[in-house]
């Protein structure tokens, strides 16, 4: 059993590892296999998707996938809405243009244009009579993107995947969105830059609470504030408290 | 400075050691308190090798595969002398109280 799992499970490590070495040890060592199995397979998904940047770079590729998520969550959200009736102006096709254009930069890695592209999006965007999800996701899109750091986010279909489940109607989102951001947190165990960048994500929700408050009354506004609140730290602690941890020697 | 990196490190103070050996020397110099697996081990060695505490020693052949042999990296001897000092003057504080009051 031994010598089919752990060849196997050896071959999750990317090419440069010292795969036959540690068979050897696997076996001198002869522990029972429930112990290896676990650390063996996340250790093997670490070294060929993980992160082993220093904490600040971990936070800049998350920035990075968070603006990535924000774009195509207003992209098709906006689509959606016009495809159902909503009325398309040139003002607002010209905006969702250059936040489809800023999406194509951030995953090209074009660090200049992705952040200009974005703010032509809020602006156009807050121009089209001040639509909401452009001035707010597209706005934080262009702040996250303007922070120096790596050309591309994190290599990985989840945020987008992600960005597109949370933009469908509710009837059809819950599952889907509740299946893959569990897939995120588990993820988090192998690379915690996405649980950041769900949670960098999620901040657009509180400024759209801030922003838009929902009539006069106090305590349903901090009620709402303090819920997506809780939405985004969570997984920002979550990610923050494994980043710090595996930054420590 | 983590308990595993600590005995790893201690682990290689003396001279180089392969992955079984300093398994193996971990657990002896943790009175078994540290077992590490062997992913845990290897993740472990990546991350030293890449912060520049432990480096490749030499490289041997044995039943036709290659096999490392690590060792500390000057820096890494001081690291572990300084958290080594640190741990010392933490424990005193506990086990000789009296003598860093001044009373005994």
């Amino acid at each position: 059993m031994k010598g089919r799992v752990y060849p196997a499970l050896l071959r999750l490590y990317p090419a440069g590892h010292p795969r036959d070495e540690m068979l050897d040890v696997l076996f001198e060592a002869g522990r029972p296999m429930r112990r290896e199995v676990v650390p063996l397979a996340l250790g093997g998904l670490r070294a060929r998707f993980g992160s082993d940047q220093p904490l600040a770079v971990k936070w800049l590729y998350a920035a990075r996938a968070a603006a990535l998520m924000l774009l195509v969550i207003q992209l098709v959200g906006t689509a959606i809405e016009i495809a159902t009736g909503r009325p398309a102006s040139t003002v607002l096709i010209l905006s969702l243009t250059a936040a489809a254009l800023a999406a194509v930069a951030v995953g090209a890695g074009w660090r200049v244009p992705a952040p200009l592209l974005a703010a032509a999006a809020f602006g156009l965007g807050a121009a089209d009579l001040g639509d909401p999800r452009a001035v707010t996701a597209c706005g934080l899109a262009a702040v996250l993107l303007a922070v120096p750091g790596p050309r591309t986010p994190v290599r990985s279909p989840l945020p987008p995947l992600l960005a597109l489940a949370a933009t469908m109607p509710s009837a059809l989102a819950g599952w889907p969105l509740l299946l893959i951001a569990a897939a995120v947190v588990v993820w988090a165990a192998v690379d915690e830059r996405l649980v950041l960048a769900v949670g960098l994500t999620l901040a657009v929700s509180v400024v759209q609470a801030v922003a838009y408050l929902p009539g006069n009354d106090p305590v349903l506004v901090l009620g709402l504030a303090a819920s997506r609140l809780a939405l985004v730290v969570v997984p920002l602690a979550l990610g923050a408290g494994l980043a710090l941890r595996r930054s420590r020697v | 400075m983590r308990e595993p990196t600590y005995f790893i490190l201690a682990a290689l103070q003396h001279e180089p050691g392969h992955g079984y050996a300093i398994m193996s020397r971990v657990a002896e110099l943790s009175q078994e308190r540290v077992s590490l697996a062997t992913g845990t081990l290897y993740q472990a060695l990546d991350r030293l090798t890449k912060e520049g505490l432990i480096e490749v020693a030499r490289e041997e052949v044995v039943n036709g595969r290659a096999r490392r042999h690590y060792a500390l990296t000057p820096g890494g001897r001081s690291a572990l002398q300084a958290e080594a000092t640190r741990m010392a003057e933490a424990a005193r504080v506990v086990l000789k109280p009296r003598l860093i009051g001044g009373t005994a």
